[in-house]
């Protein structure tokens, strides 16, 4: 009479078993790709290549001497952000370090897009409020709107981008100079 | 056939075996991933080495249009602390940072950049001055200037050093007419180190160590 009958709750058994190490199994698999994000290559440009183009704006293109990086001379500064795109006439007058004119990405080398801006030491949103300043040169003072790079910034706001920034002084007033890559 | 046919719930034992080993496995490989992203620090390299470049901008940015001179003469001999410095605090600087004005009204040029750079950010700050305490320049002494607590392991620090001249006058309110020369010993935190007629007063190297609050 026992016979087959003494199994006890086995389809049940069977489904709750099968069940739990389904789910683990599926879990563990959706886990896996997370666990080697930080080693696949990113999209965007690397944080020193956005570093790189800082220092060197900075520190040698805008700086008046090298030894002081951060204090920008007013009439490169003008010269390379004059419209937009640099102002030869301006780089040879004030003699400015070679390539100041050049397009940023040129200069350093980069595929990717550049923009420079600089703009009050507490901003918060950078990217449309630079800083215009009055700039002395030798004829004539200019507003000069310190912004330089693509005017189309809708992909910066994926925040696919490399961001670096330094402390800058233009006429002993200090400014924050940040640098996006993308 | 009774015998070898009672069984009940091993599928389910089974099933959890078999998920602790998968999980197991999951949390060796976690911990074979050294450093990564998710990991404790909650700040990384870049963030680090942008806040050491912004540091080290600002004091050449402020030694240059003078603020950062005006802020460490800003002593008042009377009682031997910066002028204006909280009274509670026990030392010679200014803690806090609290208020709309921040630094500002104490600290001059140098408090309001620090503020617009930093401490808007929720980056706290800690301004060191080291500097001789004798003239045979045997102890090195630190006075804080802005002392905001212990920094945190994500820390980063910059130095400059500053030059004060004999004839520096102090910024202090109602001392403005002391020059460093005219005070005597240990009125100013700093010791000549310079002699005779040197016009060197001496050298003060400046520390500010910021990390994220």
């Amino acid at each position: 009479m026992w016979g087959e009958c003494t199994r006890a709750q086995t389809p049940i058994d069977f489904a709750v078993g099968a069940g739990v190490f389904l789910l683990t199994l599926a879990f563990v698999i959706a886990f896996i790709p997370t666990v080697f994000d930080p080693f696949t290559a990113a999209e965007t440009a690397s944080p020193v290549v956005s570093n790189r183009v800082a220092a060197g704006v900075a520190g040698d293109l805008l700086a008046s001497s090298p030894a002081e990086p951060g204090v920008l001379s007013p009439a490169c500064t003008a010269a390379f952000f004059e419209a937009g795109e640099g102002n030869a006439t301006l780089a040879d007058a004030a003699d400015c370090p070679d390539g100041i004119e050049n397009d940023t990405a040129a200069q350093f080398d980069l595929d990717e897009e550049v923009l420079v801006v600089i703009h009050a030491l507490n901003e918060s949103e950078p990217i449309g409020n630079a800083s215009t300043v009055p700039i002395e040169t030798r004829h004539v003072t200019r507003n000069v709107t310190l912004r330089r790079g693509p005017d189309d910034t809708d992909e910066l706001s994926d925040g696919d981008a490399s961001v670096s920034q330094r402390a800058v002084s233009i006429d002993d007033d200090q400014y924050r100079l940040t640098v996006w890559v993308w | 056939m009774s015998v070898t046919d009672d069984r009940a719930q091993a599928h389910t034992l089974e099933a959890f075996a078999a998920a602790i080993l998968l999980v197991a496995g999951l949390t060796f490989a976690l911990q074979a991933t050294a450093v990564t992203p998710l990991s404790a620090s909650t700040s990384n390299q870049h963030i680090e080495n942008q806040q050491r470049a912004v540091a080290s901008d600002l004091l050449a940015t402020s030694a240059e249009n003078g603020d950062l001179e005006a802020a460490i003469l800003r002593w008042n001999p009377d009682n031997g602390t910066f002028a204006e410095s909280p009274p509670e605090v026990d030392g010679a600087g200014y803690t806090r940072a609290d208020g709309p004005h921040g630094f500002d009204p104490a600290l001059g040029g140098f408090g309001e950049a620090l503020n617009r750079t930093f401490i808007d950010r929720q980056i706290a700050v800690n301004v060191d001055l080291r500097h001789y305490n004798t003239t045979d320049r045997i102890e090195r002494r630190t006075t804080a200037l802005i002392d905001m607590g212990e920094p945190s392991n994500n820390a980063v620090s910059a130095t400059r050093t500053v030059a004060l001249a004999d004839d520096a006058n102090l910024t202090a309110p109602d001392h403005g007419e002391s020059t460093l020369a005219s005070l005597s010993d240990g009125e100013f935190y700093a010791t000549e180190t310079g002699t005779g007629s040197d016009p060197l007063f001496a050298y003060v190297e400046v520390r500010i160590v910021v990390w994220r609050m």
